[in-house]
């Protein structure tokens, strides 16, 4: 075979070259003359600063600023080139003095702007300092999709001002007519996110994660010092929403309104602190007042409400819940709307947290039909209900006192599901016992598929599932099967 | 019954698929649209070999996608698994040598098949060094060595 591959027409070379990361285009100028000036092709651009490591500081120092020529040159090379489509820049930028690197990045982000795109991606694992996105910069008519992660902040409310609409120099503010999926990976001062998603107003899919921030303790010392955190209320509005991904620790209130369009949603609410106090603690409830019903507990109470958020999602077909946002609805959740439109629900455990809502959550689900469980082992703690089959303290008096007062069926047996499944399965005892609850009392199942425990896989799955064959099944129809 | 339509590859050999999964091909649903597909649609660029293997991609994403609409709905949470199936389907599939890669790629950006082209374009570009290419595409260096440093020169960090 000669040499065809430098023979092919230069759409083709340019979709090549688009689909690998811009550092690897850009060096193929260096296979022939015929390949020198094909990077002007590309409909795609890639930055990531991340992919050269260098020893010490002093060569970080340099390579950075290659890596900022390299970007220049490339985004000149480009400019009034209607073809980029995709602009992506992961930034390490270590080095940067604060300043001059906002400069530069606002600048880069207008120039890629400039060209129409449909996409912009910008993350920045690890900075000194927080970079400023200008919202000037954040306008464009033609962006579809943006992701903004890591070391931003965007500067929205400069001013200070009261943070209604009318108040601010429109051409000035951040506006996307036309953007369908927004990802905020950022710890940005609550008041900026209703404005930047209020300029979006077709926005389809939205994921906000402000909760993991082990690594960001600075920045996210705004929220968690005195008196800011307990006049947080997070706010936002997104009426064509299809889809939500939201990660966070909880806020004293939410202001979010209908969400009438949106089918499926992704929650992983955190609380501030640990429950442990509480979970044999009959007597507390969280309280407007900010005080516990019980005395001689120390402990403060629950911090946060997100009646009004998960009362916004109601219409939802498909939910899926963090082990943590299972104690946060039951914490910090006044009163659980019905879903009547809910149909798959899917659940992470772990033995951190409980189960406390479950029988509550069951209940207001009157027309699921898929229930999926990653993992099955929670906390045990004495207020799971009738959901699993958790043992704490005194049980058979516990439960039988409970029993006679309430006079309540079990909320597995009114609740509808036809599949169930179990992932990451252990075979343990509390698994195996909650397994037992689950066919016991699930008169509409049709369907059981477990997954077994990575770890477990190969060793003992067939011996899992022979006894699982066993336990008693109270609807006639329902098969078991390994994933 | 669906219509057929007939493809002739380079070598004269017939080939009938049903109207739907030619439809995959941008090209030829411009010439179903304009009524010119009797007879045959006889594709000199594309050998017999390349185009067994265009119509089995076609096929299969054409029943992937059937699949995905019957499944809409009340499947959504396995949706995710159906679009790995899929995915290690399109793997498998460009497990090729290179020459078939090659002419793979000339027929999806002939027939305007944007999925194939971008699965082979990314088969054939990844993890491949400047060095690699060079040697599997048997690039040969029309620079003269001073001329090289200054490409080099250019941009630094591209070659870091």
């Amino acid at each position: 075979m000669g040499d065809s591959i430098s023979s092919l027409p230069d759409e083709i070379l340019g979709k090549l070259l688009s689909l690998v990361p811009t550092k690897e285009a850009a060096s193929t100028s260096v296979l022939s003359k015929r390949w020198r000036n094909l990077l002007s092709l590309v409909d795609r651009l890639s930055f990531d600063e991340s992919m050269v490591v260098y020893p010490n500081e002093e060569e970080a120092t340099k390579g950075s600023q290659r890596f900022c020529d390299f970007v220049d040159k490339t985004l000149a090379l480009l400019h009034n080139s209607p073809a980029i489509k995709t602009f992506s820049l992961c930034r390490v930028a270590k080095t940067m003095s604060h300043n001059h690197e906002s400069a530069r990045l606002n600048r880069w982000i207008w120039t890629a702007m400039e060209q129409g795109l449909l996409e912009l991606h910008l993350y920045a694992p690890a900075s000194r300092s927080t970079v400023n996105i200008e919202p000037r910069v954040l306008r464009s008519n033609t962006l579809v999709k943006l992701t903004i992660s890591g070391h931003y902040d965007i500067d929205v409310d400069s001013d200070g001002e009261d943070s209604d609409d009318e108040d601010i120099n429109e051409s000035l503010d951040v506006f996307f007519p036309a953007l369908k999926s927004l990802s905020l990976m950022v710890a940005l001062d609550i008041e900026s996110y209703p404005r930047i998603i209020h300029a979006c107003p077709v926005l389809e899919e939205l994921t906000i994660r402000n909760g993991d921030f082990s690594d960001m303790g600075p920045l996210w010392g705004g929220y968690g010092c005195g008196t800011c955190i307990h006049q947080a209320s997070f706010r936002f509005q997104a009426p064509s929403l299809v889809y939500l991904d939201y990660s966070s620790l909880v806020f004293r209130k939410y202001d979010v309104g209908d969400l009438d369009s949106l089918v499926e949603a992704r929650l992983s609410l955190k609380l501030w602190r640990s429950t442990s106090h509480y979970d044999y603690d009959d007597d507390y409830y969280y309280d407007c007042s900010g005080s516990l019903c019980d005395d001689d507990d120390p402990s403060p109470p629950i911090f946060g409400d997100v009646t009004c958020l998960v009362a916004a999602i109601r219409n939802i077909t498909t939910l899926h819940l963090s082990p943590d946002s299972l104690e946060v609805f039951h914490f910090c959740c006044k009163s659980m709307p019905i879903f009547n439109n809910l149909l798959n629900l899917s659940i992470e455990s772990n033995n951190q947290n409980g189960w406390q809502v479950m029988p509550l959550l069951l209940k207001s689900c009157p027309n699921l039909q898929t229930l999926v469980f990653k993992g099955l082992v929670h906390k045990v703690t004495n207020r799971c209900g009738d959901a699993c089959a958790c043992n704490p303290q005194n049980p058979s008096l516990k439960n039988s006192k409970k029993m006679k007062k309430k006079k309540k069926v079990c909320c597995l047996q009114t609740c509808p599901v036809k599949v169930l499944e179990i992932s990451d399965y252990g075979g343990c005892f509390q698994e195996v016992e909650q397994m037992r609850h689950f066919l016991g009392n699930l008169k509409c199942l049709e369907t059981v598929k477990v997954g077994v425990d990575p770890d477990n896989k190969g060793k003992n799955a067939e011996f899992l599932l022979a006894n699982l064959m066993n336990l008693p099944k109270l609807s006639s129809k329902c098969t078991i099967q390994l994933l | 019954m669906s219509k057929k339509i007939i493809f002739e590859s380079s070598e004269g050999e017939s080939f009938e698929v049903d109207e739907a999964v030619a439809l995959e091909c941008q090209t030829i649903k411009n010439m179903i649209e304009d009524d010119c597909t009797d007879g045959g649609i006889p594709l000199a660029n594309v050998n017999s070999a390349t185009l067994t293997k265009v119509i089995d991609y076609c096929k299969k994403h054409v029943e992937a996608a059937a699949a995905a609409e019957a499944n809409a709905g009340d499947k959504d949470i396995y949706g995710a698994n159906k679009d790995i199936e899929l995915k290690t389907w399109d793997e498998e599939f460009v497990k090729v040598d290179q020459p078939l890669l090659f002419d793979l790629m000339l027929a999806a950006n002939f027939l305007i098949i944007p999925g194939l082209l971008d699965l082979t374009c990314k088969t054939m570009m990844r993890g491949k060094t400047v060095l690699q290419i060079r040697e599997i595409f048997h690039i040969k260096k029309d620079y003269t060595d001073a001329e090289e440093a200054e490409v080099r020169k250019e941009n630094a960090w591209a070659f870091e």
